[in-house]
């Protein structure tokens, strides 16, 4: 198991080396390919995940391609794609707490941490109202259509989840209030550092360093 | 110290609209009661006062024998209040089921160790100690529930708010509740639309109406609630 906190450092590595190459090299794809062994489970997933993130890479790499600069265009595409399955690969089969975790495991400060782990119990929140809009539009018979009644519709749904979020967090903090909430969300099993995440962690640093092979374009 | 909540011609008012008036209610140590009353009559409001998440606009409050009139007359006795939410999610601060039981304790500066032997101590009196690593969010309603109570019962408060305890617990869930509850000697106030379960817990019965606080029923201490 990749320790959650290691792996944040890893990717922090691995996206600001891979934002400094002007080049293609072979050497920045050992880390993904590595990693996709690792973690063979989950790459339909994240190879779904990567598809859909694909569609925003595609608009910036297209507008490098529209100003005549094929390398560019090429290196944009490689590089946010090879930094986006590392880090879906990595962070596969944690929750959306890991990123608190591992900040915490890093020794953040409390407050920052526990923003995330808010933020984390938020996204759940939203997730939570937007499933239960949607059956309620599919008991309800609402069809999509161009018409403003549908618009009308959209921005309803849109209204209530800003209220409901709103309604949901003035209850969080009448928690805090009446559990002596003092900034810091405690942990009693902290993940341990394993030798794969210092295999991991060279594989970065061979990622991000050598550059022995140029892929010439 | 004995528990003793005193409201005395206690009202609020929220954007010119009267949710309490003229409530008068005494509760003493170890007693339980029961508040019902129709949607939207102010019985949550009731609770928030008394646990000092909403301010009194007018009347007199008194917690544990001492008038209470702002905020900051509320810290000495806020672990001395807990307070189960109507959605369990929303009293929930911490991801996995053993740090959210703990977390009141760690926060008021219990040791580490000791904090989580008594958690654990406690899941282990209410049955869920298999629940201990699963993450909150992942639990079913009654099991959130146990989890939220678990988190309220650990800090040993002197005084138990509890908002709809049996809301989307099935029947088993709630004779379990039942039990737990009426195992527990201290000061209860329960608000909730569950006639047969209050029954079975509290020794008197308040009805919230717009021109106060009425008791409607003493209860004896017999069991009222069957599985059919």
């Amino acid at each position: 198991m990749i320790s959650s906190g290691f792996a944040l450092i890893n990717v922090i590595l691995y996206s600001f080396g891979l934002s400094f190459f002007n080049n293609i090299y072979l050497s920045m794809f050992l880390a993904p390919a590595v990693l996709v062994f690792i973690q063979k489970e989950y790459l339909l997933g994240v190879l779904k995940k990567l598809l859909f993130l694909n569609v925003f890479i595609a608009v910036v790499s297209l507008s490098a391609y529209l100003n005549d600069d094929y390398n560019l265009a090429l290196l944009l595409f490689l590089r946010a794609n090879a930094i986006l399955l590392f880090t879906l690969l990595i962070f596969s089969g944690k929750d959306l707490f890991s990123i608190a975790s591992s900040l915490q495991t890093l020794k953040m400060p409390d407050k920052f941490v526990s923003l995330f782990f808010f933020v984390a119990k938020f996204i759940i929140i939203i997730k939570e109202e937007w499933n239960n809009t949607k059956k309620t539009l599919k008991v309800r018979h609402f069809k999509k259509r161009t018409s403003l009644h549908s618009y009308k519709i959209y921005a309803n749904i849109i209204g209530m989840l800003i209220v409901k979020c709103f309604e949901r967090a003035s209850k969080l903090k009448h928690s805090m209030i009446l559990r002596n909430f003092q900034g810091k969300i405690y942990q009693y099993k902290v993940e341990k550092i394993t030798k794969l995440d210092f295999v991991i962690f060279v594989l970065v640093l061979l990622s991000v360093g050598l550059k022995e092979i140029k892929v010439v374009l | 110290m004995s528990c003793s909540v005193t409201l005395k011609n206690l009202s609020y008012e929220n954007g010119g609209e009267n949710l309490c008036k003229n409530i008068n209610l005494n509760v003493s140590h170890k007693e339980k009661i029961a508040i019902i009353g129709p949607n939207g009559c102010g019985k949550t409001t009731l609770l928030d006062i008394i646990s000092g998440l909403k301010t009194k606009c007018d009347g007199v409050l008194e917690l544990f024998h001492e008038e209470i009139n702002s905020q900051k007359d509320f810290k000495p006795y806020r672990e001395l209040i807990g307070y189960l939410f109507q959605n369990s999610d929303n009293q929930f601060l911490a991801p996995v089921v053993i740090d959210d039981v703990a977390f009141s304790l760690l926060s008021s500066g219990m040791s580490k160790d000791e904090a989580y032997l008594k958690a654990r101590m406690m899941l282990k009196d209410l049955d869920i100690a298999h629940l201990e690593d699963k993450i909150v969010y992942n639990l079913s309603g009654g099991e959130k529930k146990l989890v939220a109570l678990a988190g309220v019962l650990v800090c040993e408060p002197k005084l138990m708010l509890l908002d709809e305890p049996t809301n989307g617990l099935d029947l088993k869930m709630q004779l379990r509740l039942v039990e737990i509850l009426k195992s527990i000697d201290k000061s209860i106030i329960i608000v909730s639309h569950n006639r047969e379960f209050i029954d079975s817990i509290v020794d008197k019965i308040y009805e919230i109406t717009p021109d106060g606080l009425n008791l409607i029923a003493t209860l004896k201490d017999e069991p009222k609630f069957h599985s059919h």
